[in-house]
């Protein structure tokens, strides 16, 4: 059973990224639960059912940044960007999401906010460090600290 | 937009991360204001040139009496400090915050029962200290935490709307992560009943006349 056209529901894809630090281990499924208590959470069923937030999908194949989308309801946007930033953990990893772009279908929004630059591994002083673009977190004996060249004095 | 963030030494995300995350975001200017115990010594940042955005040197004196507050006040104005912040919480601190005319009381709301009341939102309202709405409980607590947190700024902004108490509105980042960015603070603020027009007086007039206005002493009027 097919709904006429103007009755579907309309959506709205709201791509964002996860920044994270280089040991999170949390995946798509992970976060498309997270999403689905945050909603529960802050505004509860009602709201979440008009809202019709929902992870679609979600890379975070990359040590420090994720990249991921979610389908809401057109007029749904707002509390989707609200319980995106209410995420602050996943498994217990920090985690800070932050939205790129909201577009009306999903290949208008990979053209436009697709890519994010790449992490890669080295070292700094000895110990073992995280690059991304300008940004750097190094490994220390309680975690990390996270900088960017202008700390490490590079540039 | 501006905010209210905490970096290193005091955290693990340094200040030029903290600026490269806010750029990034959309911001247009970040205030640090680390913890600032009179007993230690004067907290300094480590900021190199070219962060992208500009980064204001503040501090948040963090005292467990009106006298070491005053104290704090003092040596951070001497200090030269671009925006003085008071962690408040507990009425008197709150009241000698806003007596001693600091910039910012943060969190006045945050301890246990009444510690902001109609008589400290009018004081502060007449010498032009302005109160922060934190938003840290709202985006990284729940449950109880989090509705006695919501139910703390619906106090904070019911009063402040009554006497006209100007307010910042902040996540209260203390690293990168913690950073969001302001279509989403927006978001959030939005549904815990914060409008559009006090969002944008909160997160961009009342900084900037924060961070412009260095002499404390300067009358401020209320158009």
């Amino acid at each position: 059973m097919t709904l006429p056209k103007s009755l579907r529901p309309r959506n709205r894809y709201v791509f964002f990224e996860a920044e994270t630090l280089p040991d999170a281990s949390f995946g798509e499924h992970d976060l498309r639960r997270a999403l689905w208590f945050e909603a529960q959470n802050l505004y509860g069923d009602v709201t979440s059912a008009e809202t019709r937030a929902k992870l679609v999908e979600y890379d975070g194949d990359d040590a420090t940044l994720g990249a991921g989308v979610v389908r809401c309801d057109h007029d749904g946007v707002e509390e989707t960007r609200a319980a995106l930033a209410c995420i602050d953990k996943v498994q217990g990893d920090p985690v800070g999401i932050r939205v790129v772009g909201v577009s009306g279908t999903l290949k208008a929004g990979r053209d436009r906010y697709g890519g994010t630059p790449e992490t890669r591994e080295t070292t700094v002083d000895g110990s073992p460090a995280w690059e991304r673009g300008d940004v750097v977190d190094v490994r220390t004996d309680d975690g990390f600290m996270c900088g960017t060249h202008h700390d490490l004095g590079k540039e | 937009m501006h905010d209210f963030v905490h970096a290193a030494p005091e955290t693990a995300t340094t200040p030029a991360r903290m600026a490269q995350t806010a750029a990034h975001a959309g911001y247009d200017a970040v205030v640090l204001r680390n913890h600032f115990n009179p007993d230690d010594a004067y907290p300094s940042y480590d900021i190199p040139d070219g962060t992208g955005i500009p980064m204001h040197e503040g501090v948040e004196v963090r005292a467990d009496g009106v006298e070491p507050l005053h104290e704090g006040v003092r040596r951070a104005e001497r200090g030269g400090a671009e925006v003085v912040a008071v962690h408040g919480g507990e009425e008197a601190l709150n009241r000698a915050a806003i007596q001693a005319d600091v910039d910012l009381l943060a969190h006045p709301n945050r301890g246990r029962g009444r510690s902001f009341d109609h008589v400290l939102a009018r004081e502060a309202a007449e010498s032009g200290v302005a109160v922060e709405l934190s938003l840290a409980s709202v985006l990284r607590s729940t449950g109880g935490e989090r509705v006695e947190a919501v139910r703390d700024l619906h106090t904070t902004l019911k009063l402040v709307r009554k006497y006209g108490t100007p307010f910042v509105v902040s996540a209260d980042a203390r690293t990168h992560l913690e950073l969001r960015a302001p279509r989403e603070l927006r978001a959030v603020a939005y549904l815990i009943g914060i409008d559009e027009e006090e969002f944008d007086r909160a997160t961009d007039e009342t900084p900037r006349r924060l961070v412009e206005n260095d002499d404390a002493d300067v009358e401020v009027l209320d158009g």
